[in-house]
């Protein structure tokens, strides 16, 4: 990780790869709406989380890599005669609760970036 | 030459020439210590270099479209730069005590 | 895993879902037509959709295989980014083979030895449903490529 890590950039670096990853997994779902038999997928969103933070404690200092969260298909949703199941309702719903959680993610990340700076710049 | 190792350049003296001037002051005055201090030093100039080295190889990859994200490769220049910021502050300190120093000799 | 490649996959289904719609108004155009240059009325054509296989390293179970006998060549696609990893394509464009509507005008040029006229069997409350399907998941898929955009750009602001 080297000289600059904090707990809370670990937190929110894999904030920002997880919910990266679940927007490309629902992008795939809303692409596919009427694809006949196609089957909506998901991630287990905490526990990637959890997964993303542990894995970037013990990685080789490369800012990427770590764990590629497991998308697998969702139990319970409504099929439709095709075979089909994506609700266009529940992945809309989350394309924005996605963003959302990038978009406050990023913006921490910036603030921890600007508090580590001015503690260079005060501190030592 | 890389940037970083530029402006460094003069880190790697200091740590030496401080035990030769009789070890006077606080900067350590055996060789155990003042050795482990610039090994720490060297380690941390390379930590620089390293990260350096990542973003560019990152940034690489967003702009060639290899598949990195964008928000990796900007934390990583970010981290680059940060650690770039805290070496420069370690070596203005270590310049400011090396003179220090030096004002006490005479 | 790579907020670009969402952008791809809902191109993917842009593509697609503009083709559908592209084959609903021929459809729609062609409700009357009695006559074409192949011989018979017009007949109704549709849109199958495929799901394009994600690579086994993003998604770990696969899902949906396509069949690969009868595909047509990627033209139909509708997207010039060919088959999107993860995204959907028109794998063909059928033609329905119902029968067609016979209507008693025997007056009519086209009308047969019986008096009756051959018409598309197509139905345009069915037609206008697929369109707006269509529709519906266009802007969805519009929505996907505005929020990988921001969030393409909410990492950029990350430098300040």
């Amino acid at each position: 990780m080297g000289l600059i890590d904090t707990p809370m950039l670990r937190v929110l670096s894999g904030s920002l790869d997880v919910n990266a990853f679940r927007q490309r997994v629902i992008s795939s779902n809303l692409a596919n709406v009427d694809t006949p038999g196609y089957r909506t997928r998901d991630i287990d969103f905490h526990r990637a989380l959890t997964d993303a933070v542990a894995s970037s404690q013990e990685e080789d200092g490369n800012g990427g890599g770590g764990l590629t969260p497991v998308a697998r298909k969702l139990q319970g949703l409504i099929e439709r005669p095709d075979g089909n199941n994506v609700s266009a309702d529940r992945e809309g719903l989350l394309l924005a609760a996605t963003q959302l959680r990038f978009s406050l993610s990023a913006q921490l990340v910036k603030d921890e970036f600007h508090k580590i700076l001015s503690a260079i710049r005060e501190g030592a | 030459m890389n940037p970083v190792s530029r402006a460094l350049r003069i880190l790697p003296a200091l740590p030496e020439l401080v035990p030769t001037r009789g070890g006077g002051g606080g900067t350590g005055a055996a060789g155990a210590p003042a050795g482990s201090f610039s090994a720490t030093l060297r380690d941390a100039m390379a930590e620089v270099d390293g990260s350096q080295t990542r973003a560019e190889g990152v940034v690489r990859g967003v702009l060639e479209g290899t598949g990195e994200d964008v928000h990796k490769a900007v934390i990583a220049v970010e981290k680059a730069d940060l650690s770039f910021q805290l070496m420069l502050q370690v070596r203005n300190k270590l310049i400011a005590a090396y003179q220090e120093v030096e004002r006490l000799q005479f | 895993m790579n907020l670009f490649g969402v952008m791809e996959i809902a191109g993917s289904a842009l593509g697609a879902e503009r083709l559908r719609a592209e084959v609903v108004a021929s459809n729609m155009a062609n409700l009357e037509t009695t006559h074409t240059p192949g011989g018979g009325p017009y007949r109704r054509r549709l849109t199958v959709f495929r799901a394009e296989n994600a690579s086994p390293f993003l998604f770990q179970l696969a899902s949906f295989s396509p069949s690969s006998a009868a595909l047509t060549g990627t033209a139909l696609t509708g997207t010039a980014l060919g088959r999107v990893p993860g995204g959907v394509r028109i794998a063909k464009v059928v033609t329905d083979t119902s029968a067609p509507l016979r209507r008693y005008q025997p007056e009519h040029p086209d009308a047969d030895a019986a008096g009756y006229v051959a018409y598309p069997a197509v139905n345009p409350a069915e037609e206008m449903t697929d369109l707006l399907g269509a529709v519906r998941a266009y802007e969805l898929n519009a929505s996907s490529v505005q929020a990988a955009k921001q969030m393409i750009q909410q990492s950029i602001a990350i430098l300040g």
